[in-house]
């Protein structure tokens, strides 16, 4: 069978397997049909990862897997965008579904199982649709299937904060998606059943105004569905809400399937957006990264932690997506390319760590039944091996070397130190921004993943059940530890993994002295060079450790107490670790702190009883979310008073609209 | 030009750890003397010639603290012997107790002791270490010091001079043990 | 000579005279307060002490706690390997791109940093918090930093840095104040006045000392030694962005190897006089204080990038 042949019954059997384990979980009462789908559910990414492999790894050309009525026929294609998104797809939804084979069973009084297994299906099946649709129609339908799933998973759970959440998520998912038609409609001519072939042709011949209009309401549709800011409010209170496995499936594949639309989009109707493009979505990306940081150091819930680091990334792709179209614009091809491959580079790494972290968090909650951090920690002793798989997640998370995101991360700032040299003010400016702008971001990213993963693991429990945690089963921590290594891998083995992406992966040599960049070697290969590095360092520090003479004998004691006993509630907890953050930027947190003081006893004011409250500010849902909701509203109430049940009035009113219709059109 | 005068200070200023045969009372207060002595006997035990000293207080009047204190200052300046006071009894050699181990205080001797790593020698500064002093028999204090825990050296004094302290610290590490 | 011996010189030599370093920084210091002070030879016999005593770990300590020696030390060594220190051209030189070297100490600090909360105690999760924020605020000031290096000297690897010819780096007088703010950021990274005061015993004034608080016999040994490397890889890197002379390189011979240790320790040793200067004169800054010291590198660091791309227009 020819590569292209295997890509195709991989691809083909992925979505199949994804609709049988839909079929299966509706039967989700039946043991044996729970199996049937857990089945379906792992077999199915386990082709789907086969087949986009060999599609990428033997640079198959793009193909065409079939056509259906159904699917308005625009046939299913495959090139190597999509199949890039596919592999990132399949990865996750793969480990995700391992995970959730034991977790949906354990967890079944939580999330109905006849709720969660047919809906997590047809998620991972219209994510898959997405990626495959070569027709605007087709591609939408499975937008919305995807959308429309997503907002029963995140409110599975049936707890009206679920509730709450998931209507936010669903009236923005529904804003972009009504953004995203209105727009496809504009590119279509007012068809919306045109192929992304046909709309590079049609896209010609509409006037600029409603070229940019449509461009505005197509990446409004995908920013918003990605988390850009100010579109992002919806994701930290939603992706918290969904059963684990989902929530990883969200951070770590559907964010990227809103990115894999964007670039879709953008690559046919606008393959010449102009420079300001780029500057606004890298303004719009680098803002979104940096209050989302912050907001991930104060949050004090894992899921929740993890969600405002996807708002993060999701904005530092944003900022990799505008400074390489700033760069292409300008004409800097070599150094656009650069900055595109940091980009696909930190997708992909980014599905791999956040997705082993939302099901970590999933594993600590599951065995700890909490996810505050001011109630957990000491997992490290109760679950050594997980500890492991998630300390290397969370250094992934935080770019630390030798991480696929930190390689990600390298190849940015190399681009962005070599256009210092371009002396061209526009892209000058830019990457003065990006350098600062990303390591602000990078420092404090390291900060809340520090934070998250030292309040859930080290140190003493802070809660009973935290205490009584155990080591959650084999088959929960070894998807984690799998994504953990797959992330490893990809910084540690980043120049043997170019024919994975669509573009070229490569880290421009240091030199940056010539205008033009030089055409020096890739300085991807230092990436192992580094790991073998670190590698032999340690071996060092280890010698140096069992040099002779030095002693092996070590003795356990309690924690040095100056004297007085400690316990855990002596611990400085997360939201003192964050403190130094909130206090340095309290103008952007804008915290209020109110101190209430009652004396104990009327006759002494000096004995009294102290109440401290820390409220956050109302963040961007009480600054912009609800001041608009509220002028709609208030609007909406203001028209209200025409309707005053005098019938003369109505008729007044029609005659004057009949007056106003007549004096335009004449 | 405010700095300028503070290195003008800072350089030229005087020396104010004087050597032993300047000091007043040389015969009896021989810090030199006694310092060298003790990285003498520091060479031969400990091969470390460096050695780390936690002060614990179980009840003194502090007269014990303060000359402890003094060791430290520019005149006696000990750290010239290769002895420094660190901050958790997990970095330290000695364990530097003063005063009558008091009931409330005894737990936290014990696991102060507990604390610190072996080989930890164990110091009674003062006479109320060594053998509870004016408050032995009180319902208040345990007594000496090595009624809680092992006891190594002991530095009798109420309080002892800087002076006395390095000399008994020099005695007690050049006995045998 | 040979690349790899380079490498290997740099790192043995950079080791051996790391505590010699410390050494003389309290010696000076204590010179300045009108003391005799510590033998300057004290650092290694207290690393050897702790090398031979027992260990006591904390119970509520785990592998992290553990583990945390090895990875402070070997970010020390790994700096110290790939930094243009006492050889320039190593085997580890190109491995000095600046975004490495800033991850490399990244990756320490926090090791240093989940050690310190792994205790249990008050004390190692105030210093860890305190060490976090130093390390996440800092970071922007030093890549905007050697960013402005890499502007002067057309390389982003901090052994290219070093390489260009002439009077080195500060031939371009605009490098001027990204120097001033790699001193601030050494101060800071190193634990040093005024950001944090190395001798303290006050358990709540403490930054680095109070993460270690811990740790007893040979992991408190190591990772002493990887912060006395830490800071004599600072001290060198900042002598030799002023002063590249005397640095060993592939065409030297094999007669320069015997002079390169003595020119380390000149330089070294005059880095320390300096830094024990600095820390005679001046006074802890409040940890709310920080912000300023912060954003002020930091735009010590910009305003050299400005010059420098000001300096390339004209």
């Amino acid at each position: 069978m020819t590569a292209a042949g295997l890509a195709s019954v991989g691809l083909v059997a992925a979505a199949l397997f994804s609709a049988i384990a839909a079929l299966a979980g509706l039967a989700g009462r039946s043991r044996a049909a729970r199996r049937l789908h857990h089945a379906a559910m792992i077999a199915g990414p386990v082709a789907g990862l086969g087949g986009s492999f060999v599609f990428l790894a033997w640079r198959v050309a793009p193909l065409s897997l079939g056509a259906s009525p159904l699917l308005f026929h625009a046939p299913l294609v495959v090139d190597r965008l999509s199949a890039f998104f596919l592999l990132l797809l399949h990865a996750v939804s793969l480990m995700a579904s391992w995970f959730g084979a034991k977790y949906t069973e354990d967890e079944q009084d939580t999330y109905p199982p006849r709720l969660v297994l047919p809906l997590t299906a047809v998620f991972v099946l219209s994510m898959q649709g997405v990626l495959l649709s070569s027709g605007v129609a087709s591609f939408l339908l499975f937008w919305e299937a995807m959308s429309l799933s997503a907002f029963f998973l995140v409110m599975a759970d049936g707890e009206e904060d679920s509730r709450k959440a998931a209507l936010l998520y669903l009236a923005i998912a529904q804003f972009g998606a009504g953004a995203l038609i209105v727009g496809s409609g504009i590119l279509g001519a007012g068809s919306l059943f045109a192929t992304f072939d046909t709309l590079a042709t049609s896209v010609g011949l509409l006037s600029p105004g409603a070229s940019t209009l449509a461009a505005v309401l197509v990446v409004f549709a995908f920013a918003s569905k990605a988390g850009l800011a100010p579109f992002h409010a919806w994701l930290p209170e939603a992706h918290p809400r969904a059963p684990s496995h989902v929530s990883a499936l969200m951070s770590g594949a559907m964010l990227k399937v809103a990115i894999y639309g964007l670039l879709r989009f953008t690559s046919v109707c606008w393959p010449d957006l102009p420079a300001a493009w780029g500057t606004s979505l890298l303004a719009l990306g680098l803002a979104t990264a940096m209050v989302a940081v912050i907001y991930a150091n104060i949050a004090r819930e894992i899921k929740r932690i993890l969600a405002w680091s996807s708002v993060e990334n999701i904005g530092l792709v944003f900022t990799m997506f505008g400074f390489q179209l700033l760069l292409r614009r300008e004409g800097w091809p070599v150094l656009a390319d650069a900055a595109q491959a940091a980009m696909f580079m930190h997708l992909l790494a980014h599905a791999l760590f956040k997705s082993g972290l939302f099901l970590g968090a999933g594993a600590v909650m599951h065995g700890a039944h909490t996810g505050k951090l001011e109630m957990l920690g000491g997992q490290a002793n109760r679950m050594p091996r997980l500890s492991v798989a998630v300390l290397g997640l969370c250094l992934a998370g935080a770019a630390l070397p030798p991480f696929g995101s930190f390689v990600a991360e390298w190849m940015l700032l190399q681009a962005a130190l070599t256009s210092l040299g371009t002396r061209n003010a526009h892209v000058v400016i830019a990457s003065v921004a990006v350098l600062v702008g990303m390591a602000f971001v990078a420092g404090l990213a390291v900060f809340a993943m520090v934070r998250l993963f030292s309040f859930v693991f080290l140190a003493e429990p802070r809660s009973a059940q935290a205490r009584a945690a155990v080591e959650p089963a084999g088959s929960l921590g070894r998807p984690i530890a799998g994504l953990a290594a797959a992330g490893l891998a990809l910084g540690v083995l980043s120049p043997w993994m170019s024919p994975l992406f669509p573009v070229k992966l490569e880290v421009l040599g240091p030199s940056l002295s010539a205008g033009p960049p030089s055409s020096g070697p890739s300085g991807l290969w230092l990436a192992p060079a580094l790991a073998a590095a670190l590698a032999a360092a340690l071996c060092l520090a280890w010698l140096i450790r069992r040099s002779p003479g030095s002693t092996l004998r070590t003795r356990r004691s309690h924690t040095w107490d100056c004297g007085q006993p400690i316990d855990a509630t002596m611990e400085y907890t997360a939201t003192g670790f964050s403190a130094p953050v909130r206090f340095f930027l309290r103008d952007i947190v804008r915290a209020e702190k109110h101190l209430v003081f009652r004396p104990v006893v009327p006759s002494n004011p000096w004995i009294r009883h102290g109440q401290m409250e820390f409220r956050k500010a109302g963040g961007i849902l009480g600054r912009l979310y609800f001041p608009v909701a509220r002028l709609i509203e208030d609007v909406g109430g203001w028209l209200k008073q025409l309707q005053n049940g005098v019938i003369q009035f109505y008729i007044a009113l029609i005659l004057a609209t009949l007056l106003l219709t007549l004096w335009v059109a004449l | 030009m405010s700095f300028v005068r503070l290195f003008q200070t800072l350089l030229t200023g005087p020396r104010v750890t004087e050597p032993a045969a300047l000091s007043p009372a040389a015969t009896t207060d021989d810090v030199g003397a006694a310092g060298a002595e003790l990285r003498a006997v520091l060479a031969n035990l400990y091969d470390g010639r460096s050695l780390r000293i936690r002060a614990v207080d179980a009840g003194s009047t502090n007269a014990e603290e303060l000359e402890l204190l003094a060791l430290g200052n520019a005149y006696y300046d000990f750290e010239r012997f290769g002895l420094s006071f660190v901050a958790s009894p997990r970095h330290a050699d000695i364990l530097m107790v003063t005063g009558p181990v008091v009931r409330n205080l005894e737990a936290a001797l014990r696991t102060t002791y507990d604390a610190a790593p072996h080989p930890c020698l164990v110091v009674a500064v003062g006479d109320g270490a060594c053998n509870g002093g004016i408050w032995r028999g009180s319902y208040a204090v345990v007594g000496a010091v090595d009624q809680v825990i092992p006891v190594h050296i002991r530095i009798p004094g109420d309080p002892p001079s800087p002076a006395e302290i390095l000399q008994g610290l020099a005695a007690g590490l050049r006995r045998p043990r | 000579m040979n690349p790899a011996l380079l490498t290997t010189v740099q790192v043995v030599v950079v080791v051996t005279f790391a505590p010699l370093a410390t050494g003389v920084v309290r010696r000076v210091k204590a010179f300045l307060q009108g003391r005799h002070g510590p033998p300057v030879l004290l650092p290694y016999w207290t690393l050897l002490t702790l090398m031979r005593k027992e260990m006591v770990l904390s119970t509520s300590t785990s592998w992290v706690f553990r583990a945390a020696p090895y990875v402070v030390l070997a970010t020390a060594l790994l700096s110290a390997a790939v930094l243009p220190l006492v050889a320039r051209g190593g085997i580890a030189a190109p491995l000095s791109h600046m975004v490495v070297v800033a991850g490399i100490w990244m990756l320490g600090a926090v090791f240093l940093v989940l050690a310190g909360l792994d205790s249990a105690g008050a004390f190692g999760g105030m210093g860890s918090s305190r060490e976090m924020t130093i390390s996440a605020f800092l970071e922007p000031a030093l890549i905007v930093t050697l960013a402005s290096f890499a502007l002067a000297s057309g390389s982003s690897t901090v052994d290219g840095m070093l390489a260009i010819g002439g009077r080195g780096l500060l031939s371009r007088p605009w490098v001027l104040p990204a120097l001033a703010s790699l001193g601030l950021i050494a101060l800071g990274e190193n634990a040093r006045y005024p950001v944090d005061n190395p001798a303290t015993h006050l358990e709540l004034t403490m930054v680095h000392e109070a993460m270690v608080l811990e740790y007893s016999g040979p992991y408190l040994a190591l990772m002493e030694l990887a912060s006395m490397v830490k800071l004599a890889v600072f001290a060198l890197l900042l002598v030799n962005i002023v002063l590249p002379a005397g640095l060993l390189t592939t065409a030297t011979g094999i007669v320069a190897l015997a002079a390169a240790p003595l020119v380390t320790a000149v330089k070294l040793g005059a880095a320390m006089v300096l830094l024990a200067l600095v820390e005679s004169s001046m006074a802890k800054l409040r940890f709310y204080g920080l912000p300023e010291y912060f954003f002020g590198s930091l735009f010590l660091g910009l305003t050299s990038l400005a010059l420098g791309l000001f300096a390339g227009w004209l």
